[in-house]
């Protein structure tokens, strides 16, 4: 067998906390996040709000803030519709960056060169009380400091923090701490531009040329977190040959997707050992051309002697379990959202899938995320990945952390967390 | 013929992945359907009452317990039926000597552990721990990818040789068949 290759993450930063504040149902939280993290509550109490705010930074990057509002519904449904008249939406998010820190040179007296480590940092976004346009976004990266010698040496020069602040009016300016380590010549752009009122600094990274790098590589990270909400009807049809190369959203590219895996022998071989490990019946999975212009995967089961069943002919179960390897296992992405990962699973599954999830999250460094109304993914994902949603009497939605909750041990000594999860005792 | 069921109670996801690949097609092959109950996420007394109830209709089973940090397995074994209200017979526990991932290691050949990127990998198994598995894992592997890759080409001649809870198992409930034996209800040596 060749020795297994994973795909390198383009940047490995991960989210540590997020805050949110008048975001849809939410009227204030912070959360804090660690590699695996399952989201759970009762219809309605909040989560696919909350897995919003990590579609909005995405979109916010990826097609623009205008967009981003759009897609969303508009600047009133983004706000909180009880939200007081006057009141912002904020949206903060925490970023630890120690694996691979994002790194800015620049000048300083002259000639010395001066390297920037930034091992954290804070993203926030300030929305307008309409929604609709910004007032503030504020990066601040917490830095140490290298002077970079022409030898190739390098001499540390302590930490300390660098902050853009984008305004309402569109200015972006910034500030350096230790102040006698700021850039020269000065800290200004070097065209003074003006972001529109509905452009988010995310779009235009070389706003700050110095900086830039900085803010590229937020923006990158949050381009690149992968939310899937499969629909396997959808991921069961043949794809059109032009498309994506990655997953798309609902799974619908599926074929298009596998084809690129199944091509390369080692992705190939890695991939059927995955999927036989939740699917022991499947002998081959292929992907064959219809008419040079769509792809259909063909799967051959132990039980139909030879013959290829088209996709469209598959359980859901089968399709859903298939997407969520190639989701877990080959896209590129640092941060994985899955809603209800569970569907069309039977639950003496999910262990073996919940344990993938942990495994990817611990062995791959990929942050993943899942909602779920599943006992056995409660079950399995464990006390200390459980985030709590509910409604509070006041229909704010309002999160905690199973494992903070001290008035559950006594429940624990006798039953399974599973269990209160169903009586809906949590 | 029609299958036999087989209950085989398993700590969790990598022990059955272990049983799925290696054990079951053998006990198939003598005629057993296998069926796994994963008890570590469960409530001990739904895995008691399930034992009890395979006791009480005479279906076989097998309880499979790592040695964790108990020194010998004899003492593993009287601590699982104490804790399990003595709901197994004593006969019927397997202890993992020293964890699954020992077994999964012993398996392992030099040319296929070299293809898996290992440097060495140890002569005995019977002291490797999970932790000490991982840390032999090359940095950004799946876990789960490269047991699947320890186990297409696991050695079960070698394994033998290289663990001895593993040669008990083996030669205890599959070559002497004693699962047949527990079937039949017959009282074991």
């Amino acid at each position: 067998m060749p020795s297994p290759q994973y795909p390198s993450l383009r940047c490995r930063m991960k989210i540590s906390k997020l805050s949110i504040r008048n975001f849809k149902s939410f009227s204030e939280t912070s959360v804090v996040f660690g590699p695996f993290t399952v989201i759970i509550g009762p219809n309605a109490a909040g989560k696919s709000n909350f897995v919003d705010v990590f579609t909005f930074l995405s979109d916010c990057a990826h097609e623009g803030f205008a967009n981003a509002v759009s897609l969303q519904g508009g600047g009133e449904y983004i706000r909180n519709l009880r939200a007081p008249p006057g009141e912002t939406t904020r949206i903060s998010v925490s970023l630890d960056a120690t694996a691979d820190p994002a790194k800015v040179r620049f000048f300083r007296d002259g000639s010395r060169v001066i390297e920037a480590a930034a091992l954290s940092g804070t993203y926030t976004i300030t929305l307008s009380s309409d929604g609709c346009t910004i007032s503030e976004e504020v990066i601040t990266a917490s830095c140490t400091y290298t002077l970079a010698g022409r030898d190739g040496q390098v001499s540390s020069l302590g930490e300390g923090e660098i902050t853009l602040v984008r305004s309402a009016d569109g200015t972006v300016g910034c500030t350096v701490t230790p102040a006698g380590l700021a850039p020269e010549p000065e800290c200004t752009p070097l065209v003074p531009t003006r972001l529109a009122p509905d452009e988010s600094i995310l779009e235009s990274p070389a706003i700050y040329p110095t900086f830039s790098p900085l803010v590229s590589r937020l923006g990158t990270f949050f381009r690149r977190i992968g939310h899937y909400d499969l629909d396997p009807r959808l991921a069961k049809r043949a794809s059109e040959i032009p498309g994506m190369a990655e997953l798309e959203h609902d799974g619908s590219n599926l074929a298009l997707v596998l084809r690129t895996i199944l091509a390369d022998p080692e992705k190939r071989h890695r991939a059927w050992s995955l999927i036989r490990d939740l699917l022991p019946f499947i002998e081959e999975i292929r992907v064959d051309t219809i008419a040079k212009r769509s792809l259909i995967a063909t799967v051959k089961e132990r039980y139909t002697s030879g013959t290829a069943i088209p996709s469209f002919l598959l359980s859901d179960g089968t399709i859903n379990l298939t997407a969520l390897v190639v989701i877990l296992y080959f896209e590129e992405k640092p941060v994985v959202i899955i809603e209800e990962s569970e569907r069309n699973i039977h639950p003496h599954l999910i262990a073996k899938l919940v344990s993938m999830m942990q495994d990817v999250a611990s062995s791959l460094g990929r942050q993943v995320i899942v909602t779920t109304h599943h006992p056995e993914v409660v079950k399995y994902g464990g006390m200390e990945s459980l985030l709590l949603l509910r409604r509070d009497r006041a229909g704010y939605s309002v999160i905690s952390r199973a494992s903070e909750r001290a008035e559950l041990e006594v429940f624990l000594e006798n039953m399974g967390i599973d269990e209160l999860y169903v009586q809906n005792l949590l | 013929m029609a299958e036999k069921p087989l209950y085989v109670l398993l700590e969790g996801p990598d022990d059955e992945r272990f049983f799925d690949r290696i054990i079951t097609p053998i006990f198939e092959a003598q005629g057993y359907e296998t069926k796994v109950w994963k008890y570590a996420c469960e409530k001990k007394l739904r895995t008691i009452k399930l034992i009890r109830i395979f006791r009480k209709a005479g279906i076989p089973y097998i309880f499979v317990r790592d040695l964790d940090r108990t020194r010998y397995a004899r003492r593993r074994v009287q601590e699982t039926l104490k804790s399990y209200e003595h709901a197994m017979e004593a006969r019927m526990v397997v202890v993992v000597i020293a964890e699954i991932e020992s077994w999964y290691l012993a398996g392992l050949g030099k040319d296929e552990a070299i293809r898996l990127g290992l440097s060495h990998t140890p002569d005995r198994t019977d002291r490797v721990t999970k932790e000490a598995f991982n840390a032999l894992i090359p940095k950004g592997i799946s876990r789960i990818g490269f047991m699947q890759g320890v186990l297409d080409s696991f050695d079960i001649s070698l394994a033998k040789r290289r663990n001895r809870s593993f040669r008990y198992f083996m030669n205890w409930f599959i070559e002497d068949r004693r699962v047949d034996e527990a079937d039949a209800g017959r009282d074991l040596p």
